[in-house]
């Protein structure tokens, strides 16, 4: 059951600017298991689209990983290192095994193009030899599985509405039958319906293909009902990693459990919510502290001295959860 | 008296190239404010909530109806009255970015109105009143963000100094349109603690545009919430008991869409969502009869044949002919 497809291991992306470095992405490590529904939530600028492209290796210039491994476990094939791939190599497993779906899904498509071509283009790319009949009742299907008509594979993306054309995507992602799809804020910019709806298809889809699905967000009340665990990134770093009950229940990072009672919802009392203070970091003029330290609560309070040569690692707080903050059991105790 | 008071406003827009194809933007809207009063207006984009912001603030003219500034139509002000409408009804902006200046500072931008409307003297006391202005909202030091330029500053900053901006005037109204959905998650509820505090301080009244229900009702607790849809207003209601109490189906199914954070409600969720279909109609062809009834789960014969008017039920205004009907076949809620 936990059987690994994706070992993220100390990845790092740099851009480099005309007077200094910045790291967009610090020494990420995570591990993504067969069938499972990982989210990364981080505020904008934590590095979580960086990370999703560093993964799929679309870091363009000035930017550049610079370290790290991808580890990527085919079914039933022996692991690749995805990093080591020349474009060509990495080519054959984009779409095919790893597929990404956007945000901002209205600039996706090629306005000029009828929906159905997008699917033929994307398919004769990895196999010039397929039938254009087989790949549109492949589409077919797909659409109708996000709950579209047939007749939008003849529809030009104008035509389509946001929702329509964000589920148009999802299908198209499917079309190579990829065995891990990553979803960069999906729904943003979708109506709360249109966004209900697409996280009930993508649950729906997960669960018929067996899909792994990595899934990133600013907003944790999204992904809340619909991941197995939780990835938490602030300034670059993943702060903490775990399952996502615990994330809520027993957060041992205190920006994790800042984030969880910053969000208004419908249920709970409207006077416990509490925003974190001070604003989020700048990433060319980071302290040289831990880089939660100036908003920390704990550090404040005096409780934690903020070592950053401390929150070099991450240290294991409950079973399966992982946590950048070494006073964790200090600050986390009442 | 109301502050604010719109009688049978409509607003439609003219296709240019087909003169006799209008939209409704806005209809037969009819709503009060009061002063010091919170008011949230939800509804999914191109309900005719923008619109609704728009005509309150002048800068849309109703087509059809009315609005009265304490009283007098707004049309039949004399120049100095409407100056003092003017001042006194201001508008947030959803982009931050685009709402200032980017070539000059924040001092300067935000100076020129006080100059103008000759609330201070001279440059030193608008300076002086700017700084003691931030200093409240919390943009300290505040001499720092004055000399700044909009680029310099983060979104949740820039966010800030518009709200500045609004009470620079001493407005009694504010219309704040999706103030926050551009502003990090964990800086949202600052800023919309912000916008209570100078209701209750300064007895401003707010209109709180959004689609977001979270916001809505961590702002307008105390407050009234009107639903919109398709340029209609279908509920009004005190907040606590709308959301507790949905008497439009529509708005039923738009609580049920907000997604919960909290993973242990995670199987109440994602049941179903009480709604036939799940796009919504385009403007430029709203169905005949009720606009909801395409995808309304209850919808019988007369919602196709008339509109329903907003009329009173359970205290609160609905437009719904079979809310009576509804509510009697409904479970009983928790």
């Amino acid at each position: 059951m936990t059987e690994p497809i994706l070992e993220v291991k100390n990845l790092t992306v740099e851009f480099k600017l005309h007077d200094r470095t910045i790291r967009a992405c610090d020494n990420v490590s995570l591990t993504v298991n067969r069938g499972e529904i990982v989210g990364i939530i981080g505020e904008s600028g934590s590095g979580k689209t960086t990370l999703v492209f560093g993964i799929l290796n679309l870091v363009q210039a000035p930017g550049e990983v610079t370290a790290g491994q991808v580890i990527y476990h085919p079914k039933g094939g022996r692991p690749v290192d995805l990093r080591t791939l020349s474009p060509e190599e990495f080519a054959r497993y984009r779409w095919t095994n790893l597929t990404s779906v956007f945000q901002a899904a209205q600039n996706v498509l090629n306005p000029t193009l009828r929906v159905k071509e997008h699917f033929l283009e994307t398919v004769w790319a990895h196999d010039p030899n397929a039938r254009e009949e087989d790949v549109l009742a492949k589409a077919r299907d797909l659409l109708s599985q996000v709950r579209l008509e047939e007749r939008v594979l003849d529809c030009y993306p104008h035509q389509l509405s946001g929702g329509m054309k964000q589920r148009t995507i999802i299908a198209l992602s499917l079309i190579l039958n990829p065995d891990i799809i990553f979803l960069d804020e999906p729904t943003t910019a979708l109506d709360v319906i249109t966004q209900w709806y697409i996280l009930e298809i993508l649950k729906r889809i997960q669960k018929d293909h067996g899909l792994t699905m990595v899934f990133c967000t600013h907003d944790v009340s999204i992904i809340g009902s619909v991941v197995d665990r939780l990835g938490v990134m602030y300034a670059g770093e993943l702060v903490e990693y775990g399952p996502v009950l615990n994330m809520f229940k027993k957060p041992t990072h205190p920006y994790t459990a800042g984030l969880m009672t910053a969000i208004p919802s419908l249920r709970d009392d409207v006077t416990k919510r509490k925003a974190i203070p001070g604003n989020p970091p700048d990433l060319a003029n980071l302290p040289d502290s831990c880089r939660f330290a100036p908003r920390c609560f704990a550090h404040a309070q005096g409780l934690c001295e903020g070592d950053r040569a401390r929150t070099g690692q991450l240290y294991p707080s409950h079973p399966g959860q992982y946590t950048r903050c070494y006073s964790w059991e200090k600050v986390f105790k009442s | 008296m109301s502050l604010i008071k719109l009688e049978n406003v409509s607003v439609y827009f003219q296709n240019e190239k087909n003169p006799r194809e209008r939209v409704g933007a806005l209809v037969g809207m009819n709503l009060e404010i009061e002063p010091g009063e919170i008011i949230a207006v939800v509804g999914e984009s191109g309900c005719g909530k923008t619109t609704l912001g728009k005509v309150i603030t002048d800068i849309y003219q109703p087509t059809e109806g009315r609005l009265l500034y304490k009283g007098k139509d707004v049309r039949e002000l004399d120049k100095r009255e409407y100056r003092e409408y003017r001042l006194g009804v201001q508008m947030i902006h959803q982009d931050s970015y685009a709402a200032l200046n980017p070539n000059r500072t924040i001092f300067q931008s935000l100076s020129l109105p006080l100059l103008q409307h000759k609330m201070v003297k001279n440059r030193q006391q608008a300076w002086d009143r700017l700084v003691e202005l931030f200093t409240e909202i919390g943009l300290t030091p505040p001499e720092q963000f004055l000399e700044k330029y909009p680029h310099q500053l983060s979104g949740g900053q820039r966010q800030r100094i518009l709200l500045a901006r609004a009470l620079s005037v001493k407005p009694s109204l504010i219309v704040a349109d999706e103030p926050v959905s551009m502003v990090d998650v964990s800086l949202r509820i600052s800023l919309l603690d912000l916008m209570a505090r100078a209701n209750k301080k300064y007895g401003i009244s707010f209109v709180y545009i959004t689609h977001d229900l979270g916001t809505a009702r961590y702002i307008a607790h105390h407050g009234r919430i009107a639903v919109m849809y398709l340029g209609r207003m279908v509920e009004l209601n005190q907040i606590q008991a709308a959301l507790d109490r949905p008497a439009h189906p529509y708005f039923h199914a738009l609580i049920s869409a907000v997604p919960e954070a909290d993973p242990t409600l995670r199987n109440g969720r994602m049941a179903s969502l009480p709604l036939k279909s799940f796009d919504m109609p385009s403007v430029t062809n709203a169905p005949p009869g009720c606009k909801f009834h395409p995808r309304c789960p209850y919808a019988e014969a007369v919602c196709e044949r008339e509109e329903p008017r907003l009329r009173e039920f359970e205290g609160g205004l609905v437009a719904c002919h079979l809310v009576e009907k509804i509510r009697a076949n409904a479970p009983p809620r928790d």
